[in-house]
């Protein structure tokens, strides 16, 4: 195996976007996790005396939400829910694709065949759909929605990892490997994952977006984690009602969050990417 | 320059001229005297036949049917005061005899619009079918129409006595079993002589809502409208009936009801103006001024009605909790009404403390209800529980530690943690449970919130013995649809007495039993104030705030409109300004 820690990071260094996905991604990250420690808010209870209060009203410098919930606190919780629920998705996917396209691209065949042609199908169902079926059977928590998003996302995964699987069995290390006896299995998850880890950690990130934007899809449609649980698509959901009240702090603020960490990790994946892409070269 | 002038003064008076016509917002799909009504969402006319078997009994379908069939007596609470409404009635007002075990009906001189005049026999027309299919026919109940009506007897072609089996309270059995009755076209619709064939004949035709249109049992009518068209989409357009004969004509050409699959979908197009009378959902009414500045006016429509959450008494986790008076009391003192009221519903829902409608008519409100005796006192709900031997444990739920304390059939270690099935999909909804489960956690009672589809929860929120797997819900709300809505006399042997059929929680009391009996016998009034009085002590449900029926959108230029709480229409008064 190649050591690809130390010149990904030298790589990343140079290019803008992606120091600048990083450094909003550690922002973020740490607005989430570390946030609720210094800025204690009550996001269990309700407090309707307090509901809707705009923005430096009464302590809450992002005003209050339609049930009174401080909407600076709200938001630091929410993006715990989304983040948790997009990573946890995003590897998912990521970790099934792998696997799945590994095998179909190495083994070859009518494995391969059978394999792709359950991707094919999988492509062709909208995966929205998929998930608005699933949330309406299963009561919705951080953990269903992210072994659902993950089921239902790993398919383009799967097609990259073919490719490189394919592309990789021709290399003489893995025929090497395979004429000195090992088995299938061995060479799938000892070999040939390990190699192409740049297209899975690139893959892996977009998956996370991908899963960030769909749990907002499906928060917005009023079926994500329930209630006094928030994400920010649940947030947003809720902010548009209130669009002609002119509450706009119930609306620009986990907005501007969803872009924000989508972009973010966009630019990550990117930069990763172009620096995966000269290490191949070089 | 002449010409210039004259050409920007062309210009001008065109600017003017459309500035002027722009004040007129012109709504709605039909004629210029006509109108567009939206029904509630999800709403599809399916039956006009005005005896409705069960499971057509919605009141859009109601709506419909008195405007082409008239009811023996209609009630109309649009005044303030729920009371008989002459004018779409087809009888002069019931005179009972002396010993209140008759009453004489006399018909006013209708006629059918095939010209046929309306008699003594299309009244026992509908009896006949009635006893015949009984059990079939979608507003039975055991004892009540048409099992109190011993005898017909018919006096002359616009004359008829009922006979009763015991002497009623002549206020509650006109308002809620004679106006149950709909004399219908004996000579049209006829079909058998035995009744029961001509009762399934009638149900088989009303089934088939594509003959609706062509279908001549339809077309005999003796209403202010007749049936124009009906879309088995459940649009229906009703014209003006030339033939009506009564006091009470239609004053517009037409007028179209609406079907809509969500508020949602029903507000878009209130929005760019394709409905003249339409709603506006509660989380919509910031937009107040823009939908006046479009040349709606908006006004909530109040419900004779009541809304609650009932307890499931046979419940076997937490039956015997339930019936504890005092965890009741404690969990109705946790229900913050005002604040949800004026927050959540953004002033448009009324508190509701007690088992009779309390934002209209107060004819039958006790000041025990009206005061509430469990206002929002989290102290008084936690020294409730403490007092009766509940501790909070560790895990911050109530815990039964003194069972001799806690009632009878409460054990050691029972916790206050109960599952709420409640109708998932509105906003209001949603923000009222989180409300009461946040407020209920102050008091150490956790709630755990199960948001069904409403179907879901209807079908799964009714009585049940405690042995079938059927009674494992514990708590159930009907959320925005779920209001109960009375007919004109607000008595509750269908809610309240022991084994009703709207008893979901199987909630039984004989004093309550007692005072219902009363209510429907006794002409005092005092039945029905003890009746809201005991039940707003008792507590066989959590009461909760009653919502409007809906926050109507109406079109400026439409008059004649009153919004009658019993949720009926009478369209025949709209006119177009």
């Amino acid at each position: 195996m190649t050591t690809i820690a130390v010149p990904t990071r030298f790589r990343l260094r140079g290019n803008g976007l992606a120091v600048v996905g990083t450094t909003i991604l550690v922002l973020v990250l740490a607005f989430c996790l570390l946030g609720p420690l210094l800025y204690h808010t009550d996001q269990v209870h309700t407090d309707l005396g307090a509901a809707r209060l705009s923005p430096g009203q009464q302590g809450h410098p992002l005003g209050t939400d339609d049930l009174g919930y401080d909407v600076l606190g709200r938001l630091m919780i929410a993006g715990r829910t989304s983040l948790a629920i997009g990573v946890l998705a995003g590897l998912l996917a990521t970790a099934i694709g792998a696997i799945w396209g590994a095998l179909a691209g190495y083994v070859g065949g009518w494995l391969d065949a059978v394999l792709m042609r359950i991707v094919d199908t999988g492509v062709a169902i909208p995966a929205l759909f998929l998930l608005l079926v699933a949330a309406t059977l299963i009561t919705p928590s951080i953990g269903v929605l992210s072994l659902v998003i993950g089921c239902v996302s790993w398919l383009v995964p799967a097609r990259l990892m073919r490719a490189e699987a394919a592309t990789l069995r021709e290399r003489d290390f893995i025929k090497a490997i395979t004429v000195m006896g090992a088995g299938r299995f061995r060479v799938v998850f000892t070999h040939l994952l390990p190699n192409a880890v740049g297209t899975l950690v690139v893959a892996g990130t977009f998956q996370i977006a991908e899963a960030i934007l769909l749990v907002a899809y499906v928060s917005f449609l009023g079926l994500g984690v329930p209630p006094p649980a928030t994400d920010w698509g649940a947030m947003l959901s809720k902010g548009i009602t209130y669009t002609y009240d002119g509450a706009w702090w119930l609306i620009l603020p986990p907005g501007i969050a969803i872009v924000l960490i989508v972009c973010a990790i966009n630019f990550v994946g990117d930069g990763l990417r172009d620096a995966f892409a000269a290490r191949g070269r070089s | 320059m002449r010409r210039r002038l004259g050409r920007v003064a062309a210009i001008i008076c065109c600017l003017v001229l459309t500035a002027c016509a722009g004040g007129q917002v012109r709504h709605g799909v039909g004629g210029p005297n006509s109108v567009s009504f939206a029904l509630p969402p999800s709403a599809t006319p399916n039956w006009i036949l005005p005896l409705a078997i069960p499971g057509y009994t919605a009141s859009y379908n109601g709506v419909i049917q008195s405007a082409l069939f008239l009811p023996l007596y209609a009630y109309d609470g649009s005044s303030g005061a729920v009371a008989r409404d002459d004018k779409a009635s087809a009888a002069e007002p019931p005179v009972y005899a002396p010993d209140g075990k008759s009453v004489t009906i006399t018909l006013k001189p209708l006629a059918w619009s095939d010209g046929t005049p309306l008699t003594s026999q299309d009244v026992q027309f509908w009896f006949d079918l009635v006893r015949a299919a009984k059990d079939d026919w979608g507003a039975y109940s055991k004892g009540l129409m048409p099992d109190d009506v011993t005898d017909f007897r018919v006096v002359d072609d616009h004359t008829f006595t009922l006979t009763l089996d015991k002497t009623y309270n002549p206020g509650w059995f006109t308002a809620n079993q004679l106006a149950l009755i709909t004399p219908l076209p004996r000579h049209a619709w006829a079909h058998d002589p035995d009744p029961r064939k001509t009762f399934d004949y009638l149900v088989a035709q009303a089934k088939n809502l594509g003959g609706y249109n062509s279908n001549p049992l339809w077309k005999v009518v003796d209403g202010p409208f007749a049936l124009e068209s009906f879309s088995p989409t459940g649009q229906v357009t009703l014209a003006r009936n030339p033939r009506y004969t009564g006091e009470d004509a239609a004053r517009l050409d037409k007028i179209t009801f609406l079907t809509f699959t969500s508020s949602a979908a029903e507000y878009n197009v209130l929005l760019a103006g394709g409905v003249d009378y339409g709603y506006v959902p509660t989380t919509n009414l910031g937009q107040k001024s823009k939908l006046e500045s479009l040349g709606y006016r908006i006004e909530p429509w109040n419900g004779w009605s009541i809304t609650y959450i009932p307890y499931n008494f046979n419940n076997p986790a937490l039956g015997a909790v339930f019936k504890q008076l005092y965890v009741r009391q404690a969990i109705q003192h946790a229900v913050d009404q005002k604040a949800i009221s004026q927050v959540i519903w953004r002033g448009t829902a009324t508190p509701g403390y007690g088992p009779v409608p309390q934002d209209n008519d107060p004819t039958f409100l006790s000041d025990t209800q009206k005061n509430t005796p469990y206002p929002f006192d989290l102290d008084a709900a936690r020294k409730l529980l403490a007092d009766h031997g509940w501790q909070i444990g560790a895990d911050g739920i109530q815990a039964c530690q003194e069972p001799e304390k806690c009632g009878q059939g409460v054990d050691k270690g029972a916790r206050l943690s109960m599952t709420l099935l409640t109708e998932s999909g509105s906003d209001e909804t949603d923000g009222t449970m989180q409300e009461l489960k946040s407020e209920l956690s102050r008091v150490g009672i956790e709630l755990r919130i199960n948001a069904q589809p409403l179907n879901t929860v209807l079908a799964n929120g009714t009585t049940c013995e405690p042995s079938s797997p059927a009674c494992s819900w514990q708590l159930s709300y009907f959320g925005t649809q779920g209001s109960w809505y009375f007919p004109a006399y607000p008595s509750g042997e269908q809610l309240f007495a022991t084994d009703a059929s709207v008893n979901f929680g199987n909630y039984r009391d004989k004093p309550t039993d007692d005072l219902i009996g009363a209510s429907t016998l006794s002409t005092s009034p005092q039945s029905m104030m003890d009746y809201s009085a005991r039940l707003a002590e008792q507590l066989p449900v959590i009461w909760m705030p009653n919502p409007p029926y809906q926050v109507s959108a109406i079109d400026t230029s439409i008059g004649g409109i009153t919004q009658d709480p019993l949720a009926g229409l009478q369209p025949q008064r709209w006119y177009r300004r």
